[in-house]
């Protein structure tokens, strides 16, 4: 086979690799009732949030669990604490937050016009960055002392 | 038999290649795009759905100069004159009174427009209850707002212009309301 051959089978094989990637990409993500939000513009209720608030306040929980054991050094925990950090950001994602508080086009008044839901997702979000940070700090070693008393 | 040149031509085809298929991608994807609904037509007390809410916008008028009320967001600039559409909204039952005036203040601020006789768009300026805009604070309606717009002093023939933020397919997406019957 001539390079130039060798070259287009590489590019398909790309192209054909790519668009199964693409394809596949959706069969594992895990669905969620947080999918959607973050497209709409207007008027998310509290009561149409609610299902996915309470898997925010559950992955909020969940990676709760996980990052006591860490203080107190068992590195176990690494792992499932990592994958419930992921869930926990890939559904405040879902919501469309992040952008609300990013963007100067989109009105985070707007999309949740409810004071209180607007303050339970600014919770949301300040708690992921914190767990967030305790886990980074987690693995750069500042909880080596097994006492769990955090430095 | 290939020769060396041949070998240095078909080894720099795949530049060429991606080139071209950026190129068409980007053409496609600016000749795919979907063409933007034209505005849709209502009249002044039409009621707009717009989801949670309804709106309509009932009249204009010019503000005088000075204005009546001290406000800042009514005094025009040199150049410059003030314009006021009063609308109404219905709807939104479900939220605080603070929380409803947050919404319609944002709302009315972020989606309305005017554009004039020269298709000069205008966002508003400011939006405020009837009764602000009255001095006469809670003396009015609650569902009374007024949108301040400051356009061309010379500019003249207005359109309101409502954004539908998240329009359903068999709704609108852009209402245009004259001003001027």
């Amino acid at each position: 086979m001539d390079r130039s051959a060798a070259s287009w089978v590489r590019c398909v094989t790309a192209l054909i690799t790519a668009a199964l990637g693409f394809g596949c990409e959706g069969a594992v993500v895990q669905a969620s009732a947080c999918d959607g939000l973050g497209d709409r513009k207007m008027g998310i209720t509290g009561v149409e949030y609610a299902p996915c608030a309470d898997e925010l306040v559950s992955a909020l929980d969940s990676l709760r669990l996980y990052l006591s054991p860490l203080v107190g050094d068992d590195s176990s925990a690494f792992d499932p604490a990592d994958r419930a950090y992921s869930r926990l950001r890939s559904l405040i994602v879902e919501t469309g937050v992040i952008r609300d508080y990013r963007s100067v086009t989109t009105s985070e008044v707007e999309r949740w016009p409810e004071g209180t839901v607007r303050a339970f997702n600014r919770a949301v979000f300040g708690a992921s960055v914190q767990y967030g940070s305790a886990l980074g700090a987690a693995r750069r070693g500042l909880y080596e002392d097994a006492s769990g008393q955090i430095p | 038999m290939r020769t060396p040149a041949d070998r240095s031509l078909s080894g720099n085809r795949l530049p060429v290649f991606a080139f071209v298929a950026a190129a068409a991608l980007g053409t496609s994807w600016v000749a795919c795009r979907p063409e933007p609904k034209p505005p849709t037509r209502f009249s002044l007390g039409d009621p707009l759905e717009l989801g949670m809410f309804t709106l309509k916008a009932r009249r204009m008028e010019t503000v005088a100069s000075p204005p009546p009320v001290p406000l800042g967001s009514l005094s025009a600039q040199p150049g410059e004159k003030v314009i006021a559409v009063f609308v109404r909204w219905d709807g939104l039952d479900g939220l605080t009174p603070m929380d409803r005036r947050i919404f319609v203040e944002s709302f009315l601020q972020h989606r309305l427009a005017v554009v004039d006789e020269a298709d000069e768009r205008t966002p508003a300026f400011h939006a405020m209850s009837a009764g602000l805009y009255h001095g006469m604070p809670g003396g009015l309606p609650e569902r009374e707002w007024v949108v301040v717009f400051h356009v061309w002093v010379d500019s003249r023939e207005f359109t309101l212009l409502v954004e539908h933020p998240d329009p359903d397919p068999t709704g609108f997406e852009l209402a245009a309301i004259p001003l001027t019957r």
